[in-house]
Parts: structure tokens; sequence; C-alpha cells
């Protein structure tokens, strides 16, 4: 292993640290306003006509802090785990950050101004995050099976 | 496609893009960014032209196939909601033990001495009563050999229902593809069964299928959605004509007032198609919203049902008798609207020529009273049409002003707010700081809400009264000859039609106008109930249980007055009306009463009530100067009779 790919993996995993426990950070809170809104009766929230913004808002909860945890997972793996290349690393390591960032966010944005049939188009960047998403992990296991050879 | 929209998706691109090149050599990224924006611009215009294609394809180019309300409620849940709690939608369902309200848990009936039994086994539902057709020519009280046990009975199977909210009507299929009403109704609001002689207003009869109606024939069309009268030929030489009725689905569903929806659910299945119709922000026009059309063809949705239409042979195919109407569509391309009786009776004869010069309504006419205001419900479009408010449609006002398919109130399906003046002021905000001034009536008082002036209950239907929806100033002669009853006077019961006129005069400087003797100075309620044809009298008698009636005219004279004009009545809608007004003052002292009983238990029970109420009602002359009311308190017996001698009581049958 190059020293490069060594500072580049200490690097990246010190960021998805950061990203991961600032993610988790976020989106507890999130988790604990969704709560106060149930709590406070919150008409904005609750109404029977405002079920899709409800779902939004708890699937961008949701799908926040699980990737919060897998980039807290990430950092945690990457400084000795996978045979990586600085490329490949680098466009897993984007990806992953951009899809914690662009899944929540879109799921987010779509419960903001709903209409009655379908979220707000800010969900849009909901399926741009899961491509990305999908990418990094597709990366990652490609790394985790050339680390067994 | 918005602005906001585009530049939205070009973010989410770029960032996309960014992140990709970053890790790739230059000539491979430079590739990478232009053919990202060559997709980005493509899309945008795809997107684009799909919605310039969509917005261009006229509503009538819409597919006719239809979908059930349970199609729309995948994408539409909270509208679906809103309209699953209004009785449109239950207007006919299938007969089944969630839907069925009546008493079937072997309840009996009798009317004309003739007894009904409602029976169930599972989920099926019986009446056992007189058979079809069989008609009673003889009052059972009458001692002439009439023997209720010989009459033919059969029993019939409940197979649909009509109504949920005032009254539920039962029916029956035969082999035919024939549903029959049934003679016995659940009248809900009383939680009683009554005879349909009763539940309609018309005079007594001995006839016990006299409100027998085919409902393939005339009910199908308005209380369903989409409907194919189908009518075959007799299978059989003798037999009676048959039909195959289809409904797109039982009661008034989304299609009813949105149109065929098979169309919207095939194209909106694409999601880019949604998003990119929302962002051109100019409705789907695969679908109908009767929000985005203009006044006069939103209103015609509703007119639709709640107006008075003469099919045009023309537009119908003869055969399958299908509605050719989709809503959004021009109404009058398939029907025509009739503004009384007689023009109606022209129309059906196709004589157009005579119908256009509006022939005015007849003194008996069953839906308009003699000045052209509705006197039923499901008339409701011609009222708003006659208001000066209306402006032919060219104005703000429509139903939607006030009404919603989908409001939180079910009974009338008014939007929030609509119950108050707000209603009103939508339009006559200057109203708002001077009602006591205008009204002459305490600013919170019945007497200062619109509604009690303009829009007074002058409407008839299902054993109670409506507001009138011609909004209307109310003058005093349009009340003179035509059988409607004043809007004061329906508050007022107590004082006269010349009382009103002096008032109007004094506070409005209307001109007085001729009234007859009676009018001038004996109280209209009284007049009214004496001498006017049924119509007027189940108008007023509805209002004796009016609270706001009866904190204006006093509730101490109607238990000496009305007993002697129940005694007296004709119609048994209108007896019903009038001890509901006793009931409503006086309670269980007006009970047991039954206007459907046989004219001896009735007598018996009403000389009951009679006495009991005479020990408390000795109304005062002095407080009440036009009743007819002997020094004492009690009726001036001789003044009633004057005025039931002059009664003008043609068999007049509204057409609920």
């Amino acid at each position: 292993m190059s020293d490069d790919l060594t500072t580049l993996r200490a690097r990246l995993a010190r960021r998805h640290h950061l990203v991961g426990w600032l993610g988790l950070l976020i989106f507890l809170t999130l988790g604990a306003t969704l709560e106060a809104l149930h709590g406070f009766k919150a008409g904005f929230y609750l109404d029977s006509d405002r079920k899709l913004r409800r779902e939004m808002w708890t699937l961008a909860h949701a799908h926040g802090t699980l990737l919060a945890l897998v980039n807290v997972a990430f950092a945690a793996g990457l400084p000795s785990l996978g045979r990586w290349t600085t490329s490949r690393l680098r466009v897993a390591s984007f990806f992953l950050i951009d899809a914690a960032v662009l899944m929540p966010l879109g799921f987010f944005l779509g419960g903001v101004g709903p209409g009655e049939t379908d979220p707000s188009a800010g969900v849009l960047l909901v399926p741009a995050g899961a491509l990305l998403l999908f990418v990094a992990v597709g990366l990652t296991v490609e790394s985790a099976l050339r680390s067994r050879e | 496609m918005t602005a906001g929209t585009w530049l939205l998706l070009l973010a989410v691109a770029l960032l996309v893009l960014w992140q990709l090149t970053r890790a790739l050599p230059p000539a491979r990224a430079v590739g990478c960014w232009l053919a990202g924006l060559g997709a980005v611009v493509a899309g945008t215009l795809l997107l684009e032209s799909r919605a310039r294609e969509d917005a261009a394809r006229r509503p009538d180019a819409v597919d006719v196939e239809s979908v059930s309300s349970d199609t729309c409620v995948k994408c539409h849940e909270s509208h679906h909601a809103s309209w699953h709690r209004t009785y449109h939608r239950t207007m006919t369902r299938e007969a089944t033990q969630e839907t069925v309200k009546g008493d079937f848990n072997d309840a009996t009936y009798t009317y004309l001495g003739v007894p009904t039994r409602l029976t169930r086994e599972g989920d099926r539902f019986f009446m056992e009563t007189a058979d079809f057709m069989w008609k009673s020519r003889t009052p059972p009280d009458r001692p002439d050999g009439f023997d209720p046990a010989r009459v033919p009975r059969r029993r019939f199977p409940v197979a649909r229902l009509v109504g949920s909210h005032w009254f539920q009507e039962y029916m029956t299929r035969d082999d035919q593809g024939r549903y029959f009403r049934l003679p016995v109704s659940y009248h809900i609001v009383e939680k009683r069964w009554v005879h349909t002689n009763g539940a309609f207003l018309g005079p007594d009869t001995t006839d016990f299928w006299d409100k027998s109606t085919i409902w393939n024939e005339t009910c199908v069309f308005c209380h369903n959605t989409r409907v194919t009268k189908a009518p075959q030929p007799p299978s059989r030489r003798g037999a009676p004509p048959g039909y195959r009725t289809e409904v797109a689905e039982l009661g008034i569903s989304c299609e009813a007032c949105h149109g065929p929806g098979a169309e919207h659910v095939r194209v909106n299945s694409n999601p880019a198609r949604r998003y990119a119709t929302r962002a051109a922000g100019a409705g789907d026009p695969t679908i109908v919203n009767p929000r985005r059309l203009p006044v006069e063809a939103a209103d015609q949705i509703c007119a639709h049902c709640h107006g008075a239409l003469v099919p045009r042979p023309e537009a119908w195919d003869r055969r399958t008798v299908a509605d050719p109407y989709l809503a959004g569509q021009n109404l009058l391309g398939s029907y025509s609207f009739f503004w009384s009786e007689a023009e109606q009776a022209l129309l059906a004869r196709g004589r157009r020529d005579e119908a256009g010069k509006r022939p005015p309504p007849a003194p008996d006419d069953g839906r308009f009273w003699g000045d052209g205001t509705p006197l039923t419900t499901a008339v409701e479009y011609q009222g708003m049409a006659l208001s000066a408010c209306y402006e032919n449609g060219k104005g703000r006002l429509s139903c939607l002003t006030c009404h919603s398919g989908h409001a939180d109130d079910p009974n009338f399906m008014l939007k929030p707010n609509t119950q108050t003046n707000e209603a009103c002021y939508q339009c006559h905000e200057g109203y708002r700081g001077r009602l006591a001034e205008h009204t002459h009536h305490a600013a919170d008082s019945p007497g200062s809400l619109c509604y009690n002036c303009h829009m007074p209950y002058q409407v008839y239907s299902l054993l109670t009264t409506h507001r009138s929806h011609r909004i209307q100033i109310p003058r005093v002669r349009d009340s003179v000859g035509t059988g409607k009853p004043h809007a004061c006077n329906l508050c007022h019961l107590d004082r006269s039609l010349g009382w009103t006129q002096e008032q109007l005069g004094k506070w409005y400087g209307t001109p007085p106008g001729p009234l007859p003797d009676e009018d001038r100075g004996t109280a209209s309620s009284v007049v009214q109930l004496c001498r006017d044809d049924g119509r007027t009298r189940a108008v007023v008698a509805g209002a004796f249980s009016w609270p706001a009636a009866q904190q204006a005219s006093g509730r101490d004279w109607p238990g000496a007055v009305l007993p002697h004009l129940l005694g007296r009545e004709t119609y048994p809608a209108v007896r019903y009306l009038l001890h509901r007004g006793l009931r409503s003052l006086h309670g269980d002292d007006a009970n047991p009463y039954d206007h459907l009983a046989a004219p001896i238990r009735r007598a018996e029970s009403l000389k009951a009530v009679r006495d009991r109420l005479a020990a408390c009602c000795r109304p005062a002359p002095a407080r009440y100067p036009d009743l007819p009311l002997t020094p004492a308190g009690g009726v001036d017996e001789a003044a009633l009779e004057n005025l039931l001698k002059r009664r003008r009581d043609p068999d007049v049958s509204i057409h609920e």
C-alpha cells in the first residue's frame, strides 16, 4: 500500500467519522422534532391531508440516521479494511457522503408543499442520491472482495 | 415546467456530474460533462413537449372509459376520504348489513290496515306486504266489508336501497331487471317506518302502491354515476319490457363531477408526466376539476342533478339510453332546462317553440312557486340562476362559492364559514359594519342572518323544509297569489302579511301593494295553513319547529291553534310537520300522534293532545293582535272555519 493511499484512507476516515456523527446529531434532532410535532398535535404535520408530508419527513429521518451510521461504519473500517485504488476510494467516499446528504434532503423537501398525489419536486434528489449510494456500495463491495485475493 | 423545478433538476445534474468527473482524467471528464448537459437539455425539452401536448388536449377528447372510486383512492386519498363522508356516496347502494338503516328485526308497520313485515335472514332483507300494484279501494276505517286479512301478500327480497340521510327507500328486483320502489320506507330522522304515501307530499290516498316507481326509469340518472338505462324488449309475449341498466358506480361518485377517469389513470401512471403536469401549473386536461372551469360550466355539473332538466332526444342514443353528459361538457347539448312544469310538458312533447315562450308555473306546479322560485330540492341551480347575484353565470357567484363536494359538513356540503354571514360578505363586505342598520334586527339575532331573509326556508322535500337558493329581496308582491310564503312571515308566524308590508315600507320605503282582505289583518301562517294548497301548507307547517320562528313568534299559541288545523289537514306530510312543530314546543304533551294512522285513530289521539295542550296554552289576545283568538285566549273557531272555507286545494304533489 502506497503512502498516498494510506494518507488518503486516514483523511477520508476522519471525514466520514465527522460526517457520520454530525449526521446522527442532525437526524436525531429531526427525530426529536417530529416527536414534538406529534406531542403538540401540530396540524401541518398530523392532519389527515398531510399524510404525504408525514411520510416524507419520517423517511428523511430514517434515511438520514441510517446513512449517518453507514458513514460511521465506513470510517471505522476504512484505515484497515478493503483493497482500494485512490480513484475508486475517492468516488466511493464522495458518493457515500453525497447520498447521505441528498437522500434525506430529498425526502425532507418532498414533504415541503407536497401535492395530493405526489411529493414536491424536491423528492427528485432521492433517486439521484440512491444512484450515488448504489455506486458507492458497489465499489465498497468490490474492494472487500478484492481484499480476499 | 417552472423555472424553480428546472433549476432544481439542473443543480442535481451538475452535482452528480461534478462528483463523477472529479476522479476522472480531464479528457473523459469533458466527455462526461457534455453528455450530462445534453441529457439535461433533452430531458427538459421532452417534458416540456409532453406538457404542451397535454395542455392542448380538449376535455371532450377524453376517452369515456370509467374507473371506480376504488381506483381514485390510490392517489387521491384525502379527497376520497372527504367524499366518502358525504351522502352523495351513499345515495344508492346494495342492501347489506352495513348499508341498511331500517329495522328489519321482525318489525311490523301497518298502513291502511295492511301490516308490512320487515325481516332478515343473515345478510338478506325482506319486506312482506301487499302484492304488486294491489290497490285498496276502500279505506280500512269504513265499515263496508274491507278485510285487510284478504289482501294478496308477497315477500319481497330487498335488493338495493336509495338514501341514507333523511330517508332510506328499498327496492326489489324482478326477473326483467326492473327495480321497484317498495311501499314502505325508513324515516331516518324519526327512526320509524313510514308508508311512501306519507313520505312524499300528496293528499291522502287509499292507493297502497300510489308512489310506486321503477328505479331504472327515472331515479337512476341522478342517484348514480354514468348511467346507461339499457331498456330491453319483453322477454316473452305479454311480459313487461325490462332493463339491463348499468352504472359506472352506484351513488354519486368521483366521476359524476370529475368526468371519466380511465385515461387520467393511464397517463398518470407515469411519474414524469405527473411532475411535468404539476410543474406546468395548468391542471390536468385528462380529468375535470370543477374549480378550474368557467363558472357556468362548473355549475352545470351540479345542475345535471340539481336542476330541472328535460333530455334533448337528438343527443341520446335511443337504444342504450346512456346519459350523454360528461362533467365539463356543455349540459345544454344533452338537456334543456325548464322553468315550470308547463314548459317541461311542452319540451317533453318536442314543442320547443311553445316552450321557448316560458309558460309560467301553474297553481299546482310541483316544482316552482308562481313567481318562478323553485319550491322543492334538486332544483337549486334554477334558484341560484334566477338570483341577481348570479349575473347569468358571468359573475363571481357559483355553487362552489358556498359548497364543496369535499367539505367537512356532510349535511349540506357547505365550505367552512359559509353557515354565517361570511358567505355573503365574500361579495357584500359593505354590510359587515352596518348589519343592524340594514336588517333592523339585533346584529346577533336570527333576523340579522342574511340567509333568513334572502334565502328563507321556502323549499319543501323529504318531510322537511330547506333554504331557497334564489337569493332574493323579500318583496311582499312575490308572495301574493304565488303560493310562496313570505320570508318575514316564516319567522314572524303570528303576524299578517299586511304587517310585513307595513314594516318593509317603514324600513326600506317599499311602496304597499294590494292584498287580499284576509292577508291584511290575520296571521299569514294561519291564513296559509287554512286557505292555501298543500305545497304552501307544508312550507308554513315546517316553520313551526324552527327555533328562530318560535323565539320571534311566541311559544304559547301554536298549541292552541295548530291542533284545530291538524284535524282538518288532508296531506299526511303537512300533518307530520304540524305535529313536529307541536312536539318541538310541548314534547310528550303532543304525543302520541301518527300522521299516517287511520282517520279514526288520528282523531282519538288528536283529541287527547288537544285537551292536554288546552291546559297549558292560553295565549293572551293582546299580545297576538293578528291571531284568531277569543278574549279568553282560546281559538276563534268561527274565524278559522271562515278561512278554511276559502281553501284552494287542488291535488298537488311535489316531484322530490
